[in-house]
């Protein structure tokens, strides 16, 4: 310390050590106090599963959604379909009476509309027939139904004559449904309906009727979210295996259970604290923000790391806890608050994803960060001040540290080759090698949901495998976007030709994109309508001019048919798409935008998009403006932060050339795992690159100092690893560690968000082994001249003074 | 030199960057077409610009490869109302008729169209047009409505309505000769002329349910269908007619006279059935799907081009007989029948409404 004139900002970063020290004891109880307080506060915190937070509500389109969904009924359908497995059909006592008691079931789950329900025994479900005499149509399953031959005969002829084949009845004749639709608000008890309480009741369904032939399938938005649900209790079992890994690395590596213990400890402090902060802000763990305590349990980790090292090898050197402590603090202030600064920009960056619930994580991870700084700064060292070290780690560490001597130091000599000319070609090769072969796999990289059923849980989901099987045998289709005529001064404005014949051709167009499914709008329900009036001679399928013709196809526009609501203010055209990847979305999106570009109505206009391939249009278009947008703040700013350490442009790239490489492999790594570009990943690559760049910074940091001293390369990135080697790669594995365990969660966007995160984390600091020292041989960087001013700041954030490297000082430092 | 490889390598890496980050472009789909396999055709004719299939929205299209690919014709003044019939009196000369009282006319083969008459008479559909003897064209549409043009339908006068009827008249029956003539609708509506349409003399009811076509079986043979599967015959120049047995409860639209002479006959349900004895018995050629055969074109002898309200199919004939014990229900889905060749069809029906 004594080596250079200490600038104004150590000056500051001394007296806070010295006062922290001397008022550590009230902090020390205020700290106590308040990690009681959050503690109690954290036990409130709640799952928020929160899909409306996965809207980018900002975009014109979800604005249209949200305007209109809620007029229109099917967005919360439930389908539970039974299926036989026997000889034969449907058409059996045994099926027939399961599918009852069913219907029956069904009916009584908690905030079911129970006019809504629907199966071959509702009521409302009818057949007709056109007769010489008019019209004739009675229910499917007649009241007084005996499952006899006869009996039986007749419900397979009314179900074939009632349209429902495919609807209500599978194609084969396999299976049949009870479909339902959900209140918002459950009417029994006034309350939110309880999405877990619906799916455990339609659990319960399946595990009472299914057997003896019938296996049932669930479907359904409430039954995503209840496995959902379920999927984010499993991630307490995630921290606990992070938590125990973590902890025996940390006494591997410290050979103390007291530090090891105190590590850990700080390290959940602040996720202790962000959990009790949480409530009180009104915020809720959403399946997103639920991976922030890993993240930020991971980081304090390798934050308490350096801080115990750091006091452990002054107590080594004979000083006193305290003295220690307060050096301890001194010393890693200010690499650890730019690290950690580093790290919130990667937070803060992902930011400019125009969705809610990444805007919560990102502030859930500044917020945590920020108390990081707190808990590990502060708290730390107030404890470390009253810590003796125990003597079995004091021998350990003497013995341990000669012990590895040789071989590390001899891993670290061999590896500081690599900042010679030949080997770093080698190395530079290498890497061009990997850049080429990772910039041609990264091309096949697809922005949104990739493959079929719901993207929150993996594809071989029961929930998925339910749906492909729905999916497959009936007519029904999952991908809708809705687009919505808006009209004006009209009574009825399906009685207006001009408007009606605006939806007719646009069905008309629709049905002729690549893509598309289907098409139902009221036009062409409205059509049906009309030749069935007529006999169901198809020469009548068509709409007249004349408001008195158009009354013939009125019926169809009943809003409880959801294609319009009262008096059409506002028409709602589904288009059902074969898929929700993106191609396909940008393609039909492109299509009704050349439909909609020709249209001039006096009283009505178009407003995209709804339904959830609606959703998914807006949200790949908000990830993929992010993306570029978000490249470039994280890379500008990490630039920038690494000139203002370094004042060097060659070794900003030698830094950030890797980060550059381990990002386009990254993005690789998702194309080859068939895992796409979305609201989930999209994140992952700030995130890394955040946390990533500290290697870089870490060990050419010390590189330099080397180097300003006069020292060859190769000795000054020989120091380097040595004394930041060792802590930057157990930083890693612990951080890969701490994220990777989501690879195994049942929710595919965790588990996706995990293995990228491990990948970013891992692959980064071998970028940062590596690379670094064969960049900075070609590009032969060297001491840099800093006026005073500037060195100091550059002196800011070493953490010691740039005297020999001694034994005992080649643990500190690191992330 | 190493000035030269750093530079080198820091834009290798700067330029792989910006590709692997520039916009990504997936493999383009398939251009918007008309959806052939997913609209209303109601009726399939042959002129010298090719086949010719109209219907939904006043779409008149044309295939110039046997309906494997089908273009727009060009329409002067698009009313997109339904076409109902489309009928040619040489390869090149042709007239289409539709809802509103639409009329266009052609007169190169089908591929420009010409709006000759359009909403004079409310909004009646026009349901029926056929040409008369001497050259004169006859339309008959819904409420009675019955038209007569002189000039190969450039100009169109009013005619007073068949005895007085109101009800829809589906389809006016030449016969061989050109002289007698029926006029099958409504309700069971059953007219007869002996002057080409001219004039008309009520049959004796003999049904309550609607015809909607039928034709000259030759001789004094005629032969009318309807709702519900109701299929009649007469042998005395349609003055008395007898139910034929044919028990299937589909209404039937539309029929076609094959070159080597079988009647094939087309409805709901998807059903295609055929006789080759003039109705004393019937075979079934296709069945299944939610649709109803609107038209039937020969594409050589083993071959149908099927319009439909859900569009174009075609079948083919070569394997018909294993399709004929089959009793099952009249809403099995088309995609499970194999013959069908029209890929799509099966898509669109799968759909459904």
């Amino acid at each position: 310390m004594n080596q250079f004139q200490p600038s104004r900002t150590q000056l500051l970063v001394d007296n806070i050590a010295h006062w922290l020290i001397s008022w550590r004891k009230p902090l020390g109880v205020m700290f106590m106090l308040l990690t009681i307080l959050l503690g109690y506060t954290a036990t409130q915190t709640r799952f928020d599963p929160g899909f409306t937070k996965l809207i980018p509500v900002e975009h014109p389109y979800m604005q249209a959604f949200m305007d209109h969904s809620a007029k229109f009924t099917g967005t919360n359908r439930i389908m539970i379909s039974l299926s036989w497995n026997g000889e034969g059909d449907i058409y059996n006592p045994e099926f027939l009476s399961r599918l009852r008691t069913a219907t029956d079931e069904v009916f009584f789950t908690p905030g079911v509309n129970r006019v809504t329900v629907r199966s071959l025994f509702s009521p409302e479900v009818r057949y007709m027939e056109v007769t010489e005499f008019g019209f004739m149509g009675d229910v499917v399953i007649p009241s007084r139904f005996t499952a006899d031959k006869e009996g039986l005969a007749q419900v397979r002829s009314n179900v074939a004559k009632s349209g429902q084949v495919g609807n209500l009845v599978a194609n084969d004749l396999k299976s049949a449904m009870v479909q339902a639709e959900l209140l918002d608000i459950n009417p029994e008890t006034g309350e939110k309906t309880d999405y877990a309480e619906v799916a455990k009741h339609l659990e319960k369904i399946r595990s009472d009727l299914s057997g003896a032939g019938v296996d049932i399938q669930i479907i359904g938005f409430a039954k995503v979210m209840g496995d959902v649900m379920d999927g984010l209790e499993t991630v307490l079992l995630f921290f606990l295996v992070a938590f125990i890994i973590t902890l025996l690395l940390l006494w591997h590596y410290s050979l103390s259970i007291k530090l090891t213990l105190l590590a850990i400890t700080v390290a959940l402090l602040p996720v202790i604290w962000l959990l009790g902060i949480l409530p009180l802000i009104g915020y809720g763990i959403d399946p997103m923000s639920v991976l922030v305590p890993f993240l930020i349990f991971s980081i304090g980790v390798s934050h308490a790391v350096q801080m115990t090292n750091a006091w452990k090898l002054d107590v080594l050197e004979n000083h006193d806890p305290e003295k220690a402590a307060a050096n301890a603090f001194r010393r890693l202030a200010i690499p650890g608050t730019v690290a950690l600064l580093a790290n919130a920009l990667g937070f803060m960056v992902i930011m400019v994803i125009d969705i809610p619930i990444v805007h919560e994580l990102g502030v859930t991870a500044c917020l945590g960060v920020a108390l990081m700084i707190m808990t590990n700064k502060m708290f730390m060292p107030i404890v470390l001040s009253h810590l003796k070290l125990e003597q079995m780690a004091l021998r350990h560490e003497k013995q341990h540290e000669q012990d590895n001597d040789n071989n590390k130091h001899n891993l670290w000599w061999k590896l500081s080759a690599l900042a010679t000319p030949g080997p770093a070609k080698i190395s530079i090769t290498v890497m061009l090698l990997l850049l080429a072969l990772g910039t041609w796999q990264s091309r096949s990289l697809l922005t949104g949901d990739v493959g079929t059923g719901v993207p929150e849980l993996r594809a071989d989901s029961r929930y998925n495998l339910d749906n492909d099987t729905i999916v497959n045998d009936y007519s029904i289709g999952m991908d809708v976007l809705s687009v919505y005529v808006e009209t004006r001064n009209r009574e009825e404005a399906c009685l207006d030709w001009e408007i009606m014949n605006a939806v007719d051709r646009f069905d008309f167009h629709m049905r002729g994109v690549d893509g598309v499914q289907s098409v139902t709008t009221t036009a062409g329900m409205a059509k049906l309508y009309v030749s069935g009036n007529n006999e169901g001679n198809p020469l009548w399928r068509t709409l007249q001019r004349s408001e008195q013709s158009l009354v013939a196809g009125s019926h169809a526009a009943h809003p409880q048919l959801g294609m319009n609501d009262n008096g059409c203010k506002t028409i709602n055209m589904m288009v059902y798409l074969e898929d929700h990847q993106d191609a396909t979305l940008k393609h039909v999106e492109g299509e009704i935008l050349n439909f909609i570009d020709n249209e001039q109505l006096t009283d009505a206009n178009f407003r995209l998009l709804g339904g959830n391939a609606g959703v998914a249009t807006a949200t790949n278009q908000a990830v993929e403006k992010a993306e570029v947008q978000m490249l470039i703040s994280i890379f500008g700013a990490i630039s920038l932060l690494c000139w203002l350490t370094f004042r060097s442009i060659k070794a900003v790239l030698c830094v950030i050339l890797p980060l550059v490489l381990v990002c386009i492999l990254c993005n690789a790594l998702m194309a080859l795992l068939g895992i796409g570009l979305k609201v989930a990943t999209l994140p992952v690559i700030a995130l890394g690159v955040g946390v990533g760049v500290d290697y870089g910074i870490y060990i050419y940091e010390r590189m330099q100092h080397a180097l300003n001293r006069g020292t060859p390369l190769r000795q000054a990135f020989y120091e380097a690893m040595q004394s930041r080697g060792t802590a930057a790669v157990f930083t890693a594995v612990t951080m890969s560690i701490g994220v990777g365990t989501w690879a195994f969660s049942a929710l595919k966007f965790q588990a996706d968000m995990g293995i990228l995160l491990a990948f970013m984390f891992l692959v980064n600091v071998l970028g940062a082994i590596f690379l670094l020292p064969a960049l900075a041989c070609i590009f032969d960087v060297g001491a840099v001249r800093l006026s005073k001013e500037k060195s100091s700041k550059s002196a800011d954030t070493s953490d010691t003074s740039a005297g020999t490297v001694t034994p005992e000082l080649a643990r500190e430092g690191g992330n | 030199m190493r000035t030269t490889l750093a530079i080198g390598i820091s834009l290798a890496v700067a330029a792989a960057g910006v590709f692997a980050f520039s916009p990504r472009h997936s493999a383009p789909l398939a251009p918007t077409r008309i959806p052939v396999d997913n609209m209303n055709i109601t009726s399939l004719h042959s002129g010298s610009a090719g086949i010719i299939a109209a219907g939904e929205l006043g779409h008149i299209l044309i295939s110039k490869d046997q309906g494997k690919s089908w273009q727009a014709a060009s329409i002067d003044n698009q009313r997109n109302a339904l076409i109902t019939r489309v009928r040619f009196s040489d390869n090149d000369h042709g007239l289409a008729i539709g809802h509103e009282g639409w009329i266009l006319k052609t007169q190169d083969g089908g591929e420009s169209w010409n709006e000759i008459s359009f909403g004079e008479f409310g909004s009646t559909p026009l349901l029926s047009l056929e040409k008369q003897a001497d050259g004169d064209w006859l339309t008959s549409g819904a409420f009675g409505y019955y038209r007569k043009s002189s000039d190969s339908g450039s100009s169109w006068q009013d005619l007073p309505p068949p005895q007085g009827l109101d009800w829809h008249l589906n389809s006016m029956i030449p016969g061989k000769d050109g002289q007698t003539w029926l006029l099958a609708g409504e309700a069971g509506t059953l007219l007869r002329s002996d002057d080409s349409g001219d004039n008309w003399q009520t049959v004796d009811p003999f049904y309550d349910g609607s015809f909607y076509g039928g034709l000259h079986l030759g001789g004094e043979r005629w032969l009318v269908y309807g709702m519900r599967g109701n299929i009649f015959r007469s042998d005395d120049n349609g003055h008395n007619w007898q139910r034929l047995n044919f028990n299937i409860p589909v209404s039937l639209f539309t029929h076609e006279v094959m070159p080597d002479g079988e009647l094939l006959l087309g409805g709901q349900g998807g059903f295609v059935i055929s006789t080759r004895n003039q109705g004393d018995s019937f075979n079934i050629i296709r069945r299944g799907g939610r649709l109803a055969i609107t038209d039937i074109h020969p594409l050589g002898l083993d071959e149908l081009l099927l319009a439909s309200d859900k569009g174009l199919l075609t079948h083919g004939l070569t394997s018909n007989s294993s399709q004929n014990s089959s009793k099952q229900n009249t809403t099995m889905d088309t995609h499970k029948n194999t013959q069908d060749a029209i890929k799509p069809t099966a898509k669109a029906e799968k759909a459904g409404v």
